[in-house]
Formats: C-alpha cells, sequence, structure tokens
C-alpha cells in the first residue's frame, strides 16, 4: 500500500508540476464555470439576464401599460420601448432585439369584451436564430396575460366594474344568440354572487384567503408553482459549475493519462515493474493518484462556486455520492486510455478525440436541454452526460437517492468495466514487451 | 550468483535471443558485448525479470526466478534509456524509486544523499533532472539502480552518449561496486570500455553468445596474430606474427632499422573476427 501511495502521490507531484496540464485541470474549468455563469447570470451575477424584446404600444391602454410594467419589471426580459413597428422589426433584423412584441389597436378593448367571444392578441417578430427562446418569449407573455386578466378579477370593485360593463354590453348587443345570451347572463349573475362572497370574507381577517387580503383566486396553485420553481437553478452558476467539474475531470484524464504513457515512453515503468510490487499495485496506484487529484478539482471548483458565486447544492450527501461516481467512473476511463495509447503524443491525441467529443456531447459545453433529441439520446453513452445530471440532481435538481442512484451507477459501471479492461490489457501488455 | 540456460525469446517472427547460457560469478564484472540489435537488452530484461522466456531457465542461485517478485527485489537495473522523473528533483527521483522497495521516506532520502555523493550530483540534489546535463543524467541513471543496494546490479549502456569525464566517473563507481561486493552485468557496444572495466566479457551477436572469457583469453584465443612493422631504408614491412618479441629482436639487431612499432590484437580484433564485418541495425 505505502509503494502504491508513493506512485500516486509522485504522480500528482509531476501533474502539479506541468504548468499546462495544471492549467487545464484547475484553472479552466474554473475561468469556464465564471465566464460562462457570467454571460448567463450578467455581470451583477443575480440571475439570468434579460432576453432583448422590443416593445411596440399601438393600443396605449391601461391594460397595454399594465403588460409593459410586467414585462420590464421582469428579469428574463430587458424592454426597449419604439415608437413604430418597422423601427422595431429593423432592431431585430440587425441583431440589436432577440424579437418584437407588438401590442396592436383594441389589446384594451379585448380584455373588455373577452367574454363576448374573440381574444386578446399580441404580435411578435423574432430573430429567425433565437431558436428555443420564441417559445420561452411566448410562455411568458402568455402567463403575463392571465395574470391581467386574474387581477382584474381580484380586486372586488373592478371586477363588479367589469361584471357591470359586461352585462351592459350584452344587453345592448343585439346579434348574440338567446342561448348564448342565456349562458352569459347565468354566468354574471354568478360572478355577482362570488364577488359579493368575497367581500364579506375580505371583511374578516382570520379568513383573509392571502396575507394581503386581496383576492387571488388561483393562489394556492402558484405556491406549487413557486415550489417547483425553487428546484431549478438559482443563477446560471448552478449550470455553468457542474459543466466545470466535467471539464476538470477532463483535464484530470487527459493529464493522468499522458502520465501513464509517459512512463511507458520514458522507461520509468520499467523501474516499476523491477520494483517487488505487483501489476495491480502499479496500476493501483496511478488509479488512486488520479482519483485523489480529480476530488480535489472537484472540491475546488464547488467551493470556488459555493463561495463566491453562491452555488449551494440541495444535498451535500448526494453531491458528495455524485462526486464520487463522477470520480471512479472517470479515473476508470483514464486507465482505459492510458493503457490503449504507447506514448505521450498517442494518449493526447486519443483524448482530445475521444474525450472531448463525448465531453461536448455529453453536455459539458452546451448544456443538453438546447441539444436535438437524437444528441440527448445519444448523450448516453458519454460519461459526461452522467455526471453532469449527477452534479445537478445534487445542486439544484432536488434528486432524491432514488433518482440520483441511476446516474452514479453508470459512473460506477463504466468506472469498474473499464479499469477492468485496462488491468487486462496492462498485464498482457507488460507480459509480453 | 545468476545462471542462464539455454534461454530464448522471439517476438513475432523475429528472434531475439536464441539459446543463450551464461553463467555470472559472485563480484565479477560481467560484460556482455556485441553489436545493435544483437540481444544484448532483450538478454538483461529477461534476466532482470521483466520479460519471461521462451524457453531456458533463469535461475538467481538459491533464490529462484527473477520473474518472482522477492527475487528481482535483489537486482538493480540502470536501463539504457534514462528512466528518471525530468520534473522532479534528483533527490525526489531517488527517494521515490526507494520508497517502492519499502523504505520509508527518511531512509530513504539518508541513502538518496549518500548514492548522490557517490555520483558526485550532491551539490544539484535539489535541481530538477529536466537541467542536468547527459552524463548528469546518466550517472543518476545509475544511483537510482543502487537505492535498494542490490546486490546484483545490471547496467544497459550505461555510458551512451556522455562525455569522458562522466564516462570515468561510471568507471569508478562500477569498481568500487565490486570492490564492496556488488557483482555487475554490463552491456556496451563499445571494446575499450569493455577491455578497459570488464572481468569477463562475452560476446554475442544474432541472439547468441559467440565466445565467453577474459579479456586476455578472448584475445589468445580469437585475436589472431601481432603485427610488427618495420622501417627499413625509408620503407615499411608488415610481419604478421604469433611470436613479436622474436620478430622484433630480428628487426632491431639487422642493418638499416630506423623504426619499429608493434600491433597487438585487441577487443576490436575479436569481436570482427568473431561477428563479422557486415553491418548492423
Amino acid at each position: 500500500m505505502r509503494a502504491a501511495l508513493a506512485i500516486a502521490l509522485k504522480d500528482i507531484r509531476l501533474l502539479a508540476r506541468d504548468r499546462v496540464g495544471f492549467f487545464f485541470i484547475f484553472i479552466f474549468p474554473a475561468i469556464f464555470g465564471i465566464l460562462f455563469g457570467l454571460i448567463f447570470a450578467g455581470a451583477t451575477g443575480s440571475g439570468p439576464s434579460g432576453i432583448s424584446v422590443g416593445w411596440v404600444d399601438q393600443d396605449a391602454s391601461e391594460q397595454s401599460a399594465a403588460l409593459l410594467e410586467k414585462l420590464q419589471t421582469s428579469s428574463s426580459f430587458t424592454i426597449t420601448t419604439f415608437e413604430s413597428s418597422d423601427m422595431a422589426t429593423d432592431a431585430v433584423r440587425r441583431g440589436q432585439q432577440r424579437a418584437v412584441l407588438i401590442v396592436p389597436e383594441g389589446f384594451g378593448a379585448a380584455y373588455e369584451q373577452l367574454v363576448l367571444g374573440g381574444g386578446i392578441r399580441v404580435e411578435g417578430v423574432v430573430d429567425p436564430g433565437a431558436g428555443m427562446t420564441t417559445g420561452m418569449i411566448e410562455g411568458s407573455v402568455t402567463g403575463m396575460l392571465f395574470e391581467l386578466l386574474a387581477e382584474q378579477f381580484a380586486e372586488s370593485e373592478t371586477a363588479r366594474s367589469t361584471v357591470d360593463d359586461l352585462r351592459r354590453a350584452l344587453a345592448e348587443d343585439d346579434d348574440v344568440d338567446p342561448a348564448q345570451r342565456l349562458v352569459f347572463s347565468t354566468f354574471l349573475a354568478a360572478a355577482d354572487n362570488l364577488i359579493d362572497s368575497v367581500e364579506q370574507e375580505a371583511g374578516d381577517e382570520a379568513t383573509a384567503s392571502s396575507s394581503d387580503g386581496t383576492f387571488s383566486p388561483i393562489s394556492i396553485d402558484f405556491s406549487a408553482v413557486e415550489s417547483v420553481d425553487r428546484e431549478g437553478p438559482r443563477s446560471a452558476f448552478d449550470i455553468t459549475f457542474p459543466q466545470a467539474c466535467a471539464w476538470g475531470l477532463l483535464g484530470v484524464v487527459t493529464g493522468f493519462g499522458s502520465l501513464v504513457a509517459g512512463e511507458r515512453q520514458r522507461g520509468t515503468l520499467s523501474r516499476l515493474l523491477m520494483a517487488p510490487l505487483s501489476r495491480a499495485h502499479v496500476l493501483g496506484g496511478k488509479a488512486l493518484g488520479c482519483f485523489l487529484t480529480a476530488l480535489a478539482v472537484q472540491a475546488l471548483l464547488l467551493l470556488v462556486g459555493r463561495l463566491a458565486f453562491g452555488v449551494v447544492p440541495d444535498s451535500w450527501v448526494m453531491l458528495g455520492l455524485a462526486v464520487l461516481s463522477a470520480c471512479v467512473g472517470f479515473v476508470g476511463l483514464m486507465m482505459l486510455l492510458a493503457v490503449v495509447s504507447k506514448t505521450e503524443a498517442g494518449s493526447e491525441g486519443l483524448a482530445r478525440a475521444v474525450l472531448l467529443v463525448l465531453a461536448l456531447v455529453g453536455g459539458a459545453g452546451v448544456p443538453l436541454a438546447f441539444m436535438p433529441d437524437w444528441v440527448r439520446v445519444g448523450a448516453s453513452v458519454s460519461p459526461f452526460k452522467w455526471a453532469i445530471l449527477a452534479l445537478e440532481g445534487a445542486i439544484w435538481r432536488g434528486y432524491a437517492l432514488g433518482e440520483m442512484l441511476p446516474a452514479c451507477a453508470v459512473l460506477l459501471g463504466m468506472g469498474v468495466v473499464s479499469f477492468l479492461i485496462a488491468a487486462r490489457l496492462f498485464r498482457s501488455d507488460t507480459a509480453t514487451a | 550468483m545468476l545462471s542462464l540456460d539455454n534461454v530464448r525469446k522471439s517476438f513475432g517472427q523475429t528472434t531475439a535471443v536464441d539459446g543463450i547460457s551464461f553463467r555470472l560469478e559472485q563480484r565479477e564484472i560481467f560484460g556482455l558485448l556485441g553489436p545493435n540489435g544483437s540481444g544484448k537488452t532483450t538478454t538483461i530484461r529477461m534476466a532482470a525479470g521483466l520479460l519471461a522466456p521462451d524457453a531456458g531457465s533463469i535461475e538467481m542461485e538459491g533464490l529462484g526466478q527473477p520473474i518472482n517478485p522477492t527475487v528481482r527485489s535483489r537486482i538493480g537495473l540502470a536501463p539504457q534509456t534514462l528512466a528518471l522523473y525530468d520534473t522532479l528533483t534528483a533527490t525526489e527521483n531517488l527517494t521515490f524509486f526507494g520508497t517502492l522497495y519499502g523504505s520509508d521516506r527518511r531512509a530513504a532520502r539518508a541513502r538518496a544523499s549518500a548514492l548522490l555523493d557517490m555520483v558526485g550530483l550532491s551539490d544539484r540534489a535539489d535541481d530538477r533532472v529536466e537541467a542536468y546535463s547527459g552524463g548528469m543524467k546518466r550517472r543518476l541513471n545509475l544511483a537510482a539502480a543502487l537505492m535498494h543496494e542490490p546486490p546484483l546490479v545490471m547496467l544497459d549502456e550505461p555510458t551512451v552518449g556522455v562525455d569522458p569525464q562522466s564516462r570515468n566517473a561510471i568507471f569508478d563507481i562500477i569498481r568500487s561496486l565490486r570492490e564492496r561486493g556488488t557483482t555487475i552485468i554490463y552491456t556496451t557496444h563499445y571494446m575499450e570500455e569493455a577491455q578497459r572495466l570488464c572481468d569477463r566479457v562475452g560476446i554475442i551477436d544474432s541472439g547468441r553468445v559467440l565466445a565467453i572469457d577474459t579479456v586476455d583469453g578472448l584475445i589468445h584465443a580469437h585475436g589472431g596474430d601481432s603485427i610488427v612493422r618495420i622501417e627499413r631504408n625509408g620503407a615499411w614491412e608488415s610481419t604478421p606474427t604469433p611470436e613479436p618479441m622474436v620478430v622484433l629482436s630480428h628487426a632491431l639487431a639487422a642493418e638499416g632499422t630506423t623504426s619499429v612499432h608493434v600491433e597487438r590484437p585487441d577487443l576490436e580484433h575479436v569481436f570482427l573476427s568473431l561477428t563479422g564485418r557486415s553491418l548492423r541495425d
């Protein structure tokens, strides 16, 4: 054991003295995590920076102003107001805005006439390259429109006024079908009763349905949604630091792989094999050095994330499980790559060819959520996918043990199988070399 | 000390060692002399237990086969390639190799210090190996083979690419090792080295041992005649003879002799006589 530990410590020392290797193991992953975190979070690090969206208000109603206010207070958007739709569309074409929202005339009236049919319409122009951003804008704005509608009914005075307006409009409209008129009249009467009961309940503090006393009929649903939201990433750094850990693991595998090949190339492997050690000891020492370094790299990166960027795991136990599994998986991979390569150059070339592809496919560069479906399916062969998934599971996905185990099992399985193959190859290689 | 009996080793279709047999005596320096590709390094690797022979046997007397780690631990090997870690210092290199043999760090550092003194590197002990000259690396490579104080040391071309000063220093170290009771097997293709250093020499070619004896014995058996050159009346005559003193005394007694020169056969004559003059690579 002492000899295996000596091999491990020697390898760590060799790695630490290789400045380029040290950069790619410790510095580059940290830069990746911080830089991309800042890019996605904005320089203040207070959350995702807003998608640039142009705003054209052709209605100038109370409702359009309310929607603008919601957009401006949302951290998801950075709103720029344009005087005309042409100017705004041009800004999108020139790449200055990701999208434009155009509120057409009649937008406010459509709210008031909502019960009589028709609909609230907002036009949009998006950058063709915006991809998933289109869906995000669409979803967010739709949500805001519903919120406006809910707010309209949330205050009893406004709600009663709206109901009165609707009753008046219904009476004046001769084109409404008698059956529909009956349905609408019944609905409006029910709405009156509802508002009456809300006013009565609002007077009784003990039965107030919300802390500020406003009527909020879907407030329970909101709280359920908020609960799900809290399991999401708190900032972009929650996403980029698991990726940084993956890059760190890539650096460790590359560095140690070339160290093992270097032993063979420079002849020191003969000295190791001359010593009264079994080949298992030699391999074990190499694996131990790689494991300890991988552990240190991940611990260091996560410490930087914790102290400087507020990356706090949902569960430290799950994080420990994820980190250990990732280390085992990548140590096995390192051993396999190292044994297959005969020279340092060969090892580095193999690492670039295999690991970089696996890293990129596995979501270490662009998160898998942004990948096409076929890539996401293919990514299952990449240990990077499972390492990132396990780390995310511990940091922000809120994984329970049962959810964490599949990713960890895949990593452990990959590690053990790779190591066993490597041991077999090493044994036959050194017996006949 | 160590005996090889009819040892064979092939790599694919290439026979590297073809029935080699010899026996090392204690406290001797045994030279294995042969051209490039003659099988010296393969023989050394099998004798050190790094390679298993295809046939034949290798025994360290009283202990067993070197393929056994316990037996192997009695052998020190200085490989032909400089088997050192460039980014570690000399002390770190030696200490690491010492710990592989079970030494604790303190004992390994003490042994490293003594060896660095022996090979003349004490003042550079804390420099990284990458800053060393070729000769310094060769000396450190030798020191690394001695960390666990093995009774048998195998030196594979230990003077390749070194200057005369380092070569002489290495020779002195090897002689001092023998004086302390170490047995040494030394491969080289430099005749002069073998002639100066070795108690016995085995000449190897194409994986076979062609002759084994002391240097004088080899020269006597395979070196051929001495050549006496005589300058008489401005002209040189060459006379091959097994008795150069007889020819020399006749030449000196004769009139007109102005100069004489005797060329005695050396190991190179033996080597070329046994291995021929065709190129090997």
